[in-house]
């Protein structure tokens, strides 16, 4: 038997995340009631900000807010140049932006996603790797991330299992950007970009009683993910129609710093398309559906009306049954040999 | 409409065909009533899924953007080494298969809509086949009840023209019995009438004074203008022989004629005998003598001769030496007789006839004169 319930994944991908933005608004006009919201990096506070609001409508109209503060913010790097050079030098500023500094993410938490707040709303699961202490204190930053792609080792937290004040630094954790943010303490353990552990947590989903069905949105196109290892959900994809990054390697790198509003209202147009994209074909099949067994009903119903008419007979004949057409009394069935009135 | 799925848990996942066509064929042995296949296939139809339909919608959208993956020889030459190329085309083919699953599953579910939907169409048929067959027998038992009224109507005709015809007899019945009541009535009323004529008479209440042929003439108009005469008229018994012979056998008849005589004398010395020309002048009116003859009383000779020989009697001068004679000279010219001499029981008789014969025909023109009246319009 299919669980109720629906659950929303978000990917990891930096300013990417915009693109979730414009997806969440769909989904809330056609009425989707998350039951659990699971991310990564980004998608963990994208997710948060949803599920501190008391529905996805609200949720998704507060996600808005957020990413036009961080476009505000991010607003400092300037046109897109066309050279490589010109890039690079564009990606480095934003390395300076203050969307990435650490109070910036943590002041739009705690005004969009208050830690009571997440304790009402639903599940939210947050991936975040393992970041141990010898790494932490590594003098080789690139060398302990390249070790973390490599062990993918981490773990999924539920949010509201934890204390309220350690909910955040959950939260914070999974969007600690690799160079970039810093890793964050939990329950005595440090954390770090939930995209180097499991960048489409859907894991805990599944098996989950609250969930039967599974909303992914991926953040990078052509993605080489497969929902049939979910078995015990029904999942439904919504994948970026066109590439969300430039090309090569430094595309890349662009697309996870750049929050210039350009991009933002880019990446939430295109979320809404693609959403719309999905959830089109899937409505109108459901309604088409709805309607189809609706008519069904109706026609049964007036055939059972029928039914208890016919069940009353044709009126009797006050001379009895004996006719010289009918010496039985009884007349032809509507089948033509069952006599009426002998039931069915 | 929401996109939650588990509300349709329940549907089976294999699809079960009815074992037989909708209603079966006369060959399969017994029918199968129409409602139970419909409800058999609608139950067994395998519904489609939420699930289903979602995996349908996800399939397209993986496969479309699978096949979008870098086409660029690098990116192609790195999905190869690092199998990604490899897992990429078993995801979309597996994505493909469940499509095509449940592309399956709803074209079975379809089908069998459209099964059952034949069937609820077969049902509505047979309904309305039914419904038919009730207004046929309606139809039926309304012409039967037409024809019994049609019988009824007839009978009651009969009955009708039959009461008529039995009532009109018991009508003549009655009519008779009243005519017949009426006569005899008429009959009593006259006998005594002629009763009371004939006392008075013997007695002298009436006529006196007036010689003994003329008593005989009045008295008999008297009776035949009465009751007695009336119910003759209608066919009750005769009063004729009754009178004459009362009036024959009467002393004072015996006395004024006691033997056979001669017509003229009597009536001569009758005229005499009244004496005056104006007592003659009114014994001739009391006899009709000088009325136009279309209101006068028809009268016989006899009566005809008296009435003239009172009228010569009651001439001022040249009164005749014999009234009588001279008016049965007159009468006989115009009527024949009468004779010259007779006894009192044929002259009492000839007079007695005589006056029913007058009031027979003056009740005769009486009955034409009030058939002939047409009254005006305006009269009630």
């Amino acid at each position: 038997m299919t669980r109720p319930g629906t659950g929303i994944v978000l990917a990891g991908g930096g300013a990417r995340g915009a693109y979730q933005a414009g997806v969440l608004a769909v989904l809330a006009e056609h009425g989707v009631r998350p039951s659990a919201l699971c991310g990564a990096s980004i998608g963990a506070l994208n997710a948060a900000a949803v599920a501190a609001a008391p529905d996805l409508a609200t949720g998704s109209r507060r996600l808005l807010e957020v990413w036009r503060a961080v476009a505000e913010a991010g607003d400092v790097i300037g046109e897109r140049p066309g050279g490589v050079a010109g890039r690079t030098a564009r990606t480095l500023r934003a390395l300076d932006s203050p969307v990435l500094e650490p109070e910036f993410v943590e002041s739009l938490l705690a005004r969009y996603a208050p830690a009571a707040d997440l304790a009402r709303g639903p599940q939210l699961w947050v991936s975040v790797a393992s970041a141990g202490a010898a790494e932490r204190r590594s003098r080789r930053p690139s060398a302990d991330l390249l070790r973390a792609v490599l062990t993918r080792r981490g773990r999924w937290l539920r949010v509201q299992d934890l204390d309220e004040e350690r909910r955040h630094a959950a939260v914070l954790a999974s969007c600690a950007l690799p160079l970039v943010l810093p890793t964050r303490q939990v329950n005595g353990s440090w954390y770090r970009d939930g995209s180097l552990f499991d960048n489409l947590p859907v894991g805990p989903l599944s098996g989950n009683p609250a969930c039967g069905t599974a909303i992914v949105v991926h953040l990078a196109p052509g993605r080489v993910w497969d929902a049939r290892r979910y078995a015990d959900l029904g999942i439904l994809e919504v994948r970026p129609r066109r590439p969300l990054a430039g090309p090569g390697p430094l595309g890349v790198v662009e697309s996870l710093l750049d929050f210039s509003p350009a991009t933002v209202d880019g990446l939430i147009a295109a979320g809404r398309a693609d959403a719309r994209a999905v959830l089109g074909p899937l409505a109108a099949a459901l309604a088409a559906r709805a309607r189809r067994r609706d008519g069904a009903a109706r026609v049964a119903r007036a055939l059972e009306a029928l039914d208890a008419i016919d069940a009353v007979g044709p009126p009797e004949d006050p001379d009895g049954p004996n006719t010289p057409d009918d010496p039985d009394g009884r007349a032809p069935g509507p089948d033509g040999g069952r006599p009426r009135g002998s039931g069915s | 409409m929401t996109l939650i799925p588990g509300s349709d848990g329940t549907v089976p996942d294999g699809t079960v065909l009815p074992e037989e066509g909708p209603c079966g064929s006369p060959e399969d042995g017994p029918r199968e009533p129409p409602d139970h296949v419909l409800r058999r296939t609608a139950e067994g139809i395998p519904l489609l899924t939420d699930r289903m339909l979602l995996e349908l919608v996800n399939s397209v959208s993986v496969v479309e953007d699978l096949s979008r993956r870098p086409t660029g020889v690098v990116a192609r030459l790195l999905d190869g080494v690092t199998g990604r190329a490899a897992r990429a085309d078993r995801i979309a083919l597996g994505a493909l298969a469940g499509a095509d699953r449940s592309l399956t599953a709803w074209l079975t579910e379809v089908c069998e809509d459209g099964t059952a939907t034949d069937l609820a169409v077969e049902r509505l048929g047979h309904h309305l086949l039914s419904a038919r067959r009730d207004i046929a027998a309606l139809q039926a038992l309304t012409t039967r009840d037409d024809a019994r009224l049609r019988t009824v109507a007839a009978t009651v005709d009969e009955l009708t023209v039959a009461m008529g015809t039995r009532w009109e007899g018991l009508a003549d019945r009655l009519r008779t019995v009243e005519r017949r009541t009426e006569v005899l009535e008429l009959a009593t009323r006259g006998q005594q009438h002629l009763d009371m004529a004939v006392n008075r008479w013997s007695v002298g209440e009436t006529y006196r004074g007036l010689p003994w042929i003329y008593q005989v003439v009045l008295i008999a108009g008297e009776v035949a203008g009465g009751p007695a005469g009336e119910a003759v008229s209608l066919g009750g018994n005769d009063y004729r022989e009754q009178l004459a012979l009362r009036l024959v056998d009467h002393p004072r008849t015996r006395q004024a004629v006691p033997a056979p005589f001669a017509l003229a004398r009597l009536i001569d010395d009758a005229v005499h005998q009244l004496g005056s020309p104006d007592r003659c002048r009114l014994l001739a009116e009391l006899l009709d003598h000088g009325l136009p003859a279309a209101v006068a009383r028809p009268r016989g000779p006899v009566t005809a001769a008296l009435a003239l020989a009172a009228e010569l009697g009651a001439l001022p001068q040249d009164v005749p030496a014999s009234p009588g004679g001279t008016a049965i000279s007159v009468v006989r010219g115009r009527q024949g007789l009468p004779g010259h001499s007779a006894d009192r029981h044929s002259i009492v008789r000839a007079l007695v006839e005589e006056q029913a014969l007058a009031a027979r025909i003056a009740r005769l023109r009486v009955a034409s004169d009030v058939e002939a009246f047409v009254p005006e319009p305006d009269e009630p």
